[in-house]
């Protein structure tokens, strides 16, 4: 495990900082004076609550605000040793996947600067990838821990839905944001989620369900587990390189005694994926982000009426990708447009949810990979700061819907720049999870995978 | 012209609990602003709410007495506008699934039906100063039910015996303190007059009533406002009022026409509850009596007149304190006169609860024309109220009422029984005087000053001796 490894603080502090001037992944420095070699340093994605560090989630609209407060996580990860090295950069509020919306200079692809590291929590992927650190948190709504891991070669883990607290996290969209982490391999991966979950008395969406001894019981052992790959998916994969890795993993899995199956579900229902998150996402994110006002915290415009006050703190605070959202998630709650937007996408998530867990039931795992290609050129983003939205992408998204849990394991190479592989399981079955994911690490070989910068 | 009149009711009512609706935040009405927040009150991002059980439990009790169909499905939803009482931005409350629905009250004879109870916090207080307005957080979270009526109230008076009732009844069964004026009852009231007796007519909210008196005079005033614009054929425009107490009239607040849009949602932090058929049975079946129970137990068991039993009911820190008393003497008429003169008058006019020991009080009373008269113990119990200890009020006056009357007695006795000790005390001898005072003190079991004994032991001797000699001459 590399979590153990010893580190000598101020080298490491010297190599984040060259690190950091080449990638921009970090939003805020934590100036902690007792510094402990024995302990391990973690960046730490910047929704997450750190008592009297800065946190701004990539939002002019919290320039200034300092918690009062851990999040649950910083206290497990604490009791564990480990440290917080720094606030890591991402897209503005968790809307974003691409690195780019900031707020100030984009994250670049440890890997290829010319190319996005992905969002919204690229930096933390970043830092991890480019051998800062051996775990950094992260948290993934849609795709926000396992896309940016796939472009970043790192092995990127978004657990069950109520595994670990999410008190203290700015939210994005409360029924799906999942606390999760980077780690460069499956060992500190299994490790780090015995770190974090457990039942939360601050957040009553945590479930009791036994823990796991994740770590010591991982078992990378093949033969006889069943296998799907997800057929609409891969289907939809045209890059030679990507599809060949992939078919030969399928062959070793074969060969050595594994079930594989293809499996799949009605397509009507995997194209209302992404409208029904979107929908979904935005409604949530307009609501929990009526509490950035400006009256209380974050930038506190000067005005004469508390109206002006708040129009000027949301109008200036917000990038117009944000406001966008807000107005689609508040259109989706007028009485008026209600039956038709909010409750119906709920009514589809449910039946998503419904075939999606009937394709788990029988499985050990299913695999798809991560995302369609390497990451993308910034350039070829045109401005946008948004990928182009396939199915191919937004499958992912089905584990948000559905609370499953779901990792990114580096796969392969394609340009020099990594790929990931994506394994989910059932609810609250991370352990089969991790072991698959074992397995296919020691056929790949990348585990401590890192790049220098 | 026939005008029939239709009230409906929204009462928000501050629950009875240590800490907030969703925060481990303490409530105390006394403490300076915003010192009783926790970081969820302030709204900080990343805060999640947790729900006070209690709260629900409190809820409950109001549901069931007031005859609600309750929902065993606990499910809170999201209201939102912008307004600085709301730091969140929204407010979390029972849109879509009241705890209670289809209740009723009877008032008068007239079944006045109600149509849910629900769950939700309270605002901020926005204290509104020279030009200048602050927001005090300590009230932002505060658990609240909110009672909406059907509008089938057609009389001011019914109105107002509604809330009477409803403020007797959460305060007896302990839901609430029940006091409008500190705030933690409120009211809305909705009214409309029309020609039709089955028709509403238009809807004229008033808003934040804050006394029954006020809530009285503002419907008085409404109703006559809008007959007056009714005879005069002019419309009335749906519309929210404030009652202004010191002009004793209604002013028109803003228009009803455009409706806000709540953008209502279930609140994806909080997981819905399925409370079991058993544990609401248990949270009802242990409540505190309500105010009927107590008269019947007032006016059967213990024979107060009626009239007494309602002069008591009228406090509940009266009724509270008259059954801690009766468990110790049986003088219940004697308790309840001087619980509604003497201390009512004292808690009039002293801030804070009334401290004295029910069983102090229950001592005395059983005391008053055996050991003392009734004059002087409402005097000692006065005393007692302000924080004098009412035992040993009462043995001091014992000891006077020994000195006055008694001593003489003992004097007397004490100069027959010891007549070597006056006459060693007449040549000279100092120490006989100490013997006899000594004497009076065993003989009246301490309970007479030995200075003033002494005094009288002298003079009588003194006495004694010149009537010797006189009898001698």
């Amino acid at each position: 495990m590399r979590l153990n490894d010893s580190i000598d603080s101020q080298q490491l502090a010297r190599k984040w900082k060259a690190v950091d001037e080449k990638i921009q992944a970090v939003a805020f420095w934590c100036d902690e004076t007792e510094k402990n070699d024995s302990s391990f340093y973690v960046a730490v994605k910047d929704n997450i609550s750190v008592s009297g560090l800065p946190m701004q989630a990539g939002s002019h609209i919290l320039k200034g605000y300092r918690p009062v407060y851990d999040a649950s996580v910083i206290g497990r990860l604490r009791k564990q040793g480990g440290h917080v090295f720094c606030k890591s950069k991402m897209d503005e509020l968790g809307m974003g996947d691409t690195g780019l919306n900031t707020g100030t200079t984009p994250i670049f692809n440890p890997y290829d600067l010319s190319r996005i590291v992905g969002g919204s929590s690229g930096g933390s992927a970043a830092l991890v990838a480019s051998g800062c650190c051996p775990l950094a948190l992260g948290t993934d709504t849609g795709d926000s821990i396992r896309q940016p891991a796939s472009y970043t070669g790192t092995v990127g883990v978004k657990p069950t839905y109520g595994r670990i607290s999410r008190y203290g996290i700015l939210p994005y969209a409360n029924s799906m944001d999942t606390v999760g982490y980077f780690t460069t391999c499956i060992e500190d991966a299994a490790y780090a989620l015995e770190i974090f979950e457990g039942k939360d008395s601050n957040d009553m969406t945590t479930l009791i369900k036994p823990g796991g001894s994740y770590h010591r019981s991982l078992d990378p052992s093949l033969a006889g587990k069943k296998i799907g790959i997800f057929h609409s998916v891969m289907k939809t994969i045209n890059d030679p390189v990507l599809q060949k890795i992939f078919d030969d993993l399928i062959h070793y899995l074969e060969r050595k005694g594994a079930q594989l199956v293809d499996v799949d579900i009605d397509s009507k229902w995997l194209n209302l994926v992404d409208p029904v998150y979107k929908t979904i996402a935005n409604a949530e994110a307009c609501s929990n982000h009526a509490c950035l006002d400006g009256l209380r915290y974050g930038s506190q415009p000067i005005a004469d009426t508390v109206e002006q006050a708040v129009k000027q703190a949301r109008t200036t605070g917000f990038s117009s990708l944000v406001k966008k959202r807000f107005i689609y998630g508040a259109y989706s709650l007028y009485e008026e447009n209600q039956k038709d937007l909010f409750l119906k996408a709920q009514k589809i998530r449910r039946q998503i949810v419904q075939e999606y867990l009937m394709m788990l039931e029988d499985l050990d795992v299913l695999l798809a990979l991560s995302t369609p290609d390497i990451a993308p050129q910034i350039v070829d983003l045109d401005g946008s700061r948004m990928q182009i939205e396939s199915l191919s992408n937004s499958h992912l998204k089905l584990d948000n819907l559905a609370g499953t849990p779901s990792l990114s394991l580096p796969l392969g190479w394609k340009q020099g720049c990594p790929f990931g592989l994506c394994i989910r399981s059932n609810r609250f079955q991370e352990q089969k999870m991790f072991d698959i994911a074992k397995a296919i690490e020691n056929y790949t070989g990348l585990a401590g995978l890192t790049v220098e910068v | 012209m026939d005008l029939f009149l239709h009230i409906g009711l929204e009462i928000h009512c501050e629950l009875k609990t240590k800490t907030k609706m969703f925060s481990s935040g303490p409530i105390d009405y006394h403490a300076s602003p915003n010192t009783r927040v926790q970081p969820f009150d302030v709204a900080f991002p990343g805060t999640l709410p947790t729900i006070n059980q209690r709260a629900v439990e409190l809820a409950l009790r109001a549901c069931d007495v007031l005859g609600c169909t309750i929902d065993p499905d606990l499910r809170f939803d999201r209201k939102h506008y912008f307004y600085p009482d709301l730091p969140k931005g929204y407010q979390i409350t029972q849109a879509f699934h009241p705890l209670g629905r289809n209740g009723s009250l009877m008032i008068e004879d007239q079944k006045i039906l109600i149509e849910r109870v629900h769950l939700e916090e309270d605002t901020a207080k926005l204290v509104h100063k020279k030009g200048c307005t602050s927001i005090d957080l300590n009230r932002c979270g505060i658990p609240l039910i909110e009672i909406v009526t059907q509008p089938v109230i057609t009389s001011v008076d019914a109105a107002c015996s509604f809330m009477e009732e409803i403020l007797r009844l959460v305060t007896y069964l302990e839901i609430s303190e029940g006091k409008m004026e500190k705030g933690q009852v409120r009211c809305d009231v909705n009214l409309s007059l029309s020609k039709d007796p089955l028709t509403l007519g238009t809807k004229v909210e008033i808003k934040n009533l804050n006394s029954i008196s006020h809530m009285r005079e503002a419907l008085h005033y409404e109703v006559a406002r809008q007959k007056e614009q009714i005879m005069h054929h002019q419309t009335i425009e749906p519309q929210t009022r404030r009652y202004d107490e010191k002009e004793k009239k209604t002013f028109f607040l803003r228009t009803k026409q455009r409706k806000v849009d709540y953008r209502y949602m279930p609140d994806p932090n909080l997981p819905w509850i399925r409370l079991s058929k058993e544990w609401i049975q248990e949270v009802l079946l242990h409540r505190p009596s309500t105010y009927q129970e107590l008269y019947q137990r007032m006016t059967l068991k213990h024979g107060l007149s009626e009239h007494q039993a309602y002069d008591l009911l009228k406090q509940k820190e009266l009724v509270d304190l008259y059954f801690q008393i009766t468990e110790y003497t049986k003088q219940f008429s004697m308790v309840a006169n001087w619980l509604c003169v003497d201390v009512r008058s004292w808690s009039k006019s002293h801030e804070g609860p009334i401290l004295i020991k029910p069983e102090e009080i229950a001592f005395m009373v059983n005391e008053i024309d055996q050991t003392i008269p009734y004059a002087k113990a409402r005097e000692i119990l006065k005393r007692g109220l302000q924080g004098k200890p009412i035992q040993a009020e009462w043995e001091n006056y014992q000891k006077m009422q020994f000195s006055s009357q008694d001593l003489d007695r003992l004097i007397h006795q004490v100069l027959a029984q010891n007549p070597k000790s006056v006459h060693d005390y007449l040549k000279g001898k100092d120490r006989a005087l100490a013997y006899l005072v000594g004497q009076c003190m065993k003989l009246s079991k301490g309970n007479i000053d030995p200075q003033k004994a002494k005094e009288l032991l002298k003079e009588n001797i003194d006495h004694l001796e010149r009537s010797a000699m006189d009898e001698e001459e």
